[in-house]
């Protein structure tokens, strides 16, 4: 009888009132994610005459095409700004990285240097949390017959870290990093409207 | 002005949500553009301390990112210069959050009372 009485109470209009008030409190939700990966594919190159079939393979044009799908899709999506010719220590990267207003960390790792920095950053139990490994699939420990140390780095990650996922920019085997990216970031607002951090 | 809390109020709103990138727009809006570097010691005198170039470089993303400022690039052989501007678009929201404010301050609405 109690239940009946409470039903009754969730009309259309209330619903709908519900409804609207959870979608903009999900609108309010902008996490902001930082991207890490590749600088220029080719510096003696300037990258924006590059052909578009060697941008399909290019982690740096992957890294820049998930960092305009994010900021068109309501998050705040920043890399490490190659145009200023800045040199970034990973150190200075670390301390970005561990600022409590970055909610995930994207990383398209492309040489051995990037997978040492990858390992860093996720013994870093701050930043361990937020990193999301994107991995071409090619060279995926699921997908791949290959003992390079990049594989290893992978394995040692997938087994203690979890979150390394396999891409395919063309969309034939896998999915894009936008894909990826977009899913992810649609379940963590949810997540964060669920779970709203304490100082909100 | 009439300020339709949509999602991109909310990305400009998580933008400024930095006391540092709250002090480059402040600086900015009342002097723009102005160069990376003329920022860089604008802060560092503000606050007292140094900022590294890869921080500035991190929060002036994050406010171009969220269409509060522009970046103008500028190269020559030696090496890339930056200036930065508030967009229109900024602007006038906050401008609108700023009327907004201010109303409330006068008119405190019951939601506010809460």
């Amino acid at each position: 009888m109690e239940d009946e009485k409470r039903y009754d109470l969730i009309d259309g209009n209330a619903l709908k009132k519900i409804y609207d008030e959870l979608r903009s409190r999900l609108n309010n939700i902008v996490p902001l994610v930082v991207i890490c990966g590749p600088g220029k594919c080719d510096p003696e190159e300037d990258c924006t005459t590059c052909e578009p079939k060697k941008k399909m393979d290019c982690m740096y044009h992957q890294r820049n095409a998930l960092k305009t799908t994010l900021n068109d899709n309501g998050c705040i999506a920043t890399t490490f700004e190659e145009d200023l010719e800045l040199e970034y220590a990973s150190l200075q990267e670390q301390i970005i990285l561990r600022e409590p207003e970055v909610d995930i960390v994207f990383i398209f790792p492309d040489s051995r240097g990037s997978a040492a920095e990858l390992l860093q950053f996720t013994r870093d139990p701050v930043i361990r949390p937020k990193v999301r490994v994107l991995v071409p699939h090619q060279y995926h420990p699921l997908y791949t017959e290959s003992e390079s140390y990049l594989t290893s780095v992978y394995q040692e990650l997938m087994a203690t870290h979890g979150h390394v996922y396999p891409y395919d920019s063309r969309n034939e085997l896998h999915r894009t990093p936008e894909f990826i990216a977009l899913m992810m970031m649609g379940a963590y607002r949810l997540y964060q409207l669920a779970h709203p951090p304490e100082n909100a | 002005m009439s300020l339709k809390p949509d999602i991109k109020v909310m990305r400009m709103i998580k933008a400024l949500d930095s006391s540092t990138r709250m002090q480059i727009v402040s600086l900015i809006v009342n002097a723009s553009p102005v160069s990376f570097t003329g920022i860089q010691e604008h802060l560092e005198a503000v606050t007292g301390k140094t900022i590294s170039k890869g921080t500035l470089a991190y929060h002036l993303d994050i406010l171009v990112q969220g269409n509060i400022l522009m970046r103008e690039l500028s190269r020559n052989p030696d090496r890339t210069y930056s200036t930065y501007e508030t967009t229109e678009e900024a602007k006038k929201t906050l401008t609108a959050l700023g009327i907004l404010i201010e109303k409330e301050k006068k008119e405190p609405t019951i939601h506010s009372l809460n």
